[in-house]
């Protein structure tokens, strides 16, 4: 379950020079980027086991409203309320380190999702294999190809233990097999009553996943519906 | 083995910070981000885990060549060798600017990381103190052994002890690392200042030289925060005076106190801070 109360997020005014100590102890203020608010007054309802689909054109506030979701910013103002287990795909690969390999990778990104070590043993033959790196696992990520860098991102997000799915764009990842790879796993998400939220350009994959629609434009909710609505509407948006 | 556990959720507001219930559920982070950094300290190198002992040696040989021969100064509170009582205050030290400096440059470090993923930030600090015990621990077992080799007879029931003297020194560092960790989020001066600052309290501190050599006006150097820590290791160590029970207590409380303060400034304004990158 996915609450959103009137949740506003406005980032603070900018300095070109950035923060310095000059800048913060002078007494004429600087030429500063007013404050900008990505996100305005946005509140909607997500129960379990629906599909979430969000749709907008660059500097909508998707990004935005992905990073409050996964607690990466907090909101300047209303609250958001999530029961569940969250995970966030792709962006696990942010944590790999180049040095270390496969394998170990694998450790590393599970702990950042909160999985203890036996949690990951448990699951790592089923991520190797999803990934199709099973010859890989001992070479050091920085040999590895970025097709097979993602690869292996999404395989350990998509095999954490977790009842609410993340998607930022990432299904464009890999080769045409291991796309229908993802998307059989995520139906198979679905079917067992997980909750999904997925952020895509792609319409007919929108489509295809979710069943319902939310349109941004400017940082504000635009629709909220019905998917083959919102879509209706996000098109209509973009004549104009 | 079943692991399902959907009980999770958060409820996200402009004042809510990460728990100490979530940095428990986290605690395997902070495992894996040690074991990250150390393996990848010493991975392709030649010497691989050797440096882990070879580099505190060679610190301590350093330090030892400057101050313990060519300035030679000799303490009137001490019976040891003077080139003893310069290391065992140096490991403590090489204990606290280590930790400052990991703890401090813990958000700097993964900027890119703290933008896509969420995690409880403190796990990064703690891992990074973690780092420095580590490296403590070796250099305490070199220390021991020049201590044993200058005929320095060190009982076994004094190792709990040392480690406290340790953890306290470490606990402050911790303290101040977090602090500086958002500041120089904030402010990007500090990285400037950082450098002086830390040169400026390592002559304040005990290291290089004793409380028996401080004259009598330049006394208040000793409500240096690591002063009782130093004082106790010397003594448990070497022999010497020990430090009086309320500069110790001082020292206890003030470990704690700076601990507290980091935690409460880290967790309050990291979110903040980050909004600002």
């Amino acid at each position: 379950m996915i609450t959103f109360s009137h949740v506003t997020k406005r980032y603070p005014a900018q300095t070109l020079s950035g923060e310095t100590l000059r800048t913060a102890l002078a007494f004429r203020r600087p030429a500063q980027r007013p404050p900008f608010t990505a996100l305005e007054d946005v509140s909607f309802h997500l129960r379990a086991g629906e599909s979430l689909g969000i749709l907008g054109r660059n500097g909508a506030g998707k990004s935005t409203l992905l990073k409050l979701l996964t607690r990466v910013t907090r909101p300047t103002a209303g609250h958001i309320r999530v029961h569940g287990r969250m995970s966030s795909l792709l962006e696990v690969g942010a944590g790999f380190h180049h040095d270390l390999s496969g394998r170990e990778n694998i450790f590393l990104a599970g702990a950042m999702l909160g999985m203890s070590p036996r949690q990951v043993r448990y699951r790592l033959d089923d991520i190797i294999t999803f990934a199709g790196l099973e010859n890989d696992m001992n070479l050091p990520v920085r040999t590895y190809s970025s097709g097979m860098f993602l690869r292996l991102a999404f395989s350990v997000g998509v095999h954490l233990d977790s009842n609410i799915l993340v998607i930022d764009e990432a299904l464009a990842v890999g080769d045409q097999l291991f796309r229908q790879r993802c998307m059989e796993r995520i139906h198979h998400f679905r079917e067992q009553g997980g909750t999904l939220v997925l952020v895509s350009h792609d319409a007919s994959q929108v489509a295809a996943t979710c069943t319902r629609g939310l349109v941004l434009s400017r940082g504000k909710l635009q629709f909220d519906g019905n998917i083959q609505d919102a879509l209706h509407h996000y098109h209509s948006q973009e004549d104009i | 083995m079943t692991i399902s556990r959907h009980s999770g959720g958060f409820i996200s507001t402009a004042v809510s910070r990460a728990t100490l219930a979530e940095l428990w559920q986290f605690r395997f982070l902070v495992g894996q981000l040690v074991w990250r950094d150390l393996t990848v300290r010493y991975r392709q190198t030649s010497l691989g885990w050797l440096w882990a002992l070879a580099n505190p040696a060679l610190h301590l040989a350093m330090y030892w060549g400057v101050f313990g021969i060519m300035v030679r100064v000799s303490p009137p509170d001490y019976q040891a060798p003077y080139a003893l009582v310069l290391l065992s205050g140096l490991v403590l030290w090489m204990l606290f600017a280590a930790t400052v400096q990991a703890v401090s440059d813990s958000l700097l470090n993964n900027l890119l990381l703290l933008k896509k993923v969420w995690f409880p930030r403190i796990a990064l600090t703690l891992a990074g103190a973690a780092v420095g015990m580590v490296d403590f621990v070796l250099m305490l077992i070199l220390l021991i052994s020049l201590c044993l080799l200058g005929g320095q007879p060190v009982r076994l029931t004094a190792l709990p002890l040392l480690l406290l003297c340790g953890g306290l020194t470490a606990l402050t560092g911790w303290g101040l690392g977090s602090l500086l960790a958002i500041a120089r989020l904030r402010f990007r001066d500090i990285r400037h200042l950082f450098p002086l600052l830390l040169q400026a309290l390592f002559y304040a501190s005990p290291v290089v030289w004793t409380p028996g050599l401080l004259p009598a006006r330049w006394q208040s150097l000793l409500l240096n925060p690591l002063a009782p820590e130093i004082g106790l290791f010397r003594h448990i160590l070497l022999g010497g005076p020990c430090p009086s029970v309320a500069s110790l207590l001082a020292g206890v409380a003030g470990a704690l106190l700076t601990a507290v303060i980091g935690y409460t400034c880290f967790t309050h304004y990291e979110s903040r801070a980050m909004d600002h990158e």
